[in-house]
């Protein structure tokens, strides 16, 4: 068994690493995230970082490398990439002055956390996804061939890399203060738009808009009940998805029944967008 | 497959080496935290630095330190001299996180008595 040569791993880390900070520099230059860190307590704090690790494995298991490889290997490719993520975020934390000496260790781990989660999904989805074609031409034919096994249309699959496209997108803005005040401020009817605009372009993506990706993934375009259906689930993905974002960064708290909604969904837009769109982009 | 023949080299091992190290150190310290962590107020200690003359006037350097476990929000510190004409010094602070410290300065129009001066933190707001 040969060894990787050392220049495809270099030109691998610094495609995730530009991955990483193309979904995550506006997240890290976002206060509400430096608040975010020190707000949250401990238990959250894990929570929030295993589920970051689970969606990497997922995210591995699925996308990011070969089918044929072992859990081990698959964790840890998700360890490295988390670790990676963390080491950038530090990097970007203290060269625009976020860590300093006077702030405490949980202050700064929380911030951490918080931010890496994003930017190690970034960092898996540039590593697999940012790939020139010619970088692995020899591998191409293989690789069609397997499309076919494995990118036809699998629930777990589909509803895992969803997962991850809606977190990768939405995390950017659900922590910010413009999320509850659009949710305050809105009239009802505006957030039923809000939700109506959230499906349309969402199961548009998905099913009619011929997006990237969409003929060897989704569910034939012909049959409406499964458009419908899968529309539905890209949907509750992005609501449950954007609940748990808003849950952890503290927005619920003192919140009546119609303001967790009302949040909810605004936060659900963006969501629902990288449920579709950000999901076949980051599987192309 | 080739790619999936292929053994990592000793760049790819270090990175995931250090990356396990990393992950396990994050995790074990947020649970530390976690296990040992009692929840107590912001406890506010304001500690005052030596006069000096500047920005126009006689400038005092202030530094606050959160004892408690919570954050406290929008600190409110005042800081008077001890002359006759009881002069007063407003700072607030966005945030002053737990076992953390954030300094500034307060700045008088009269030089203050180096003895007397006198910080009261006048409130917070706990996020």
């Amino acid at each position: 068994m040969a060894e990787k040569p050392l220049q495809e791993s270099l030109k691998e880390y610094g495609r995730g690493i530009t991955g990483g900070l193309l979904f995550s520099l506006p997240m890290l230059y976002t206060m509400e995230l430096w608040w975010a860190g020190f707000i949250a307590n401990s238990i959250q704090l894990i929570i929030y970082f295993t589920v970051g690790i689970v969606l990497l494995l997922i995210y591995n298991r699925y996308v990011g490398m070969r089918p044929d490889h072992s859990f081990l290997e698959g964790l840890l490719e998700s360890l490295e990439e988390m670790g990676l993520g963390i080491i950038l975020t530090v990097f970007i934390l203290w060269i625009t002055g976020r860590i300093t000496e006077c702030m405490s260790m949980s202050e700064i781990s929380g911030k951490i956390v918080v931010e890496a989660i994003t930017v190690a999904i970034g960092i898996s989805v540039g590593k697999s996804q940012l790939a020139s074609d010619d970088d692995d031409d020899d591998d191409d034919d293989d690789k069609k061939e397997e499309d076919k096994d494995l990118r036809h249309p699998n629930m777990m699959r589909a509803m895992g890399i969803a997962l991850c496209g809606s977190i990768l997108v939405a995390s950017n803005v659900a922590p910010t203060e413009e999320v509850v005040v659009i949710a305050m401020e809105a009239e009802y009817f505006k957030l039923f738009m809000i939700a109506l605009i959230s499906i349309g372009i969402g199961g548009g993506v998905l099913y009619f808009m011929n997006f990237t990706g969409t003929d060897k993934i989704v569910l034939e375009p012909h049959r409406h009940r499964k458009a419908l259906f899968g529309t539905l689930i890209m949907y509750t993905i992005a609501l449950s998805s954007s609940a748990f974002m808003l849950c952890f960064f503290g927005r619920f708290v003192g919140l009546g029944l119609d303001g967790i909604i009302a949040e909810t969904i605004v936060l659900g837009f963006p969501a629902a967008i990288g449920a579709s769109a950000g999901r076949l982009l980051i599987q192309a | 497959m080739k790619k999936n023949t292929e053994q990592k080299n000793w760049l790819e091992w270090t990175v995931t080496i250090i990356s396990g190290i990393l992950v396990t150190f994050t995790l074990g310290f947020l649970i530390f935290k976690m296990v040992n962590e009692e929840k107590t107020p912001p406890d506010i200690v304001v500690q005052i630095g030596s006069v000096s003359h500047k920005d126009g006037g006689f400038a005092v350097p202030i530094s606050a330190f959160n004892k408690g476990t919570e954050t406290a929000q929008n600190v409110m510190i005042e800081v008077s001299n001890g002359t006759s004409d009881h002069e007063k010094a407003e700072i607030s602070f966005q945030y002053l996180p737990r076992n953390s410290s954030v300094n500034g300065w307060v700045i008088f129009s009269e030089k203050p008595l180096p003895d007397s001066l006198k910080s009261r933190i006048v409130g917070y707001s706990v996020p």
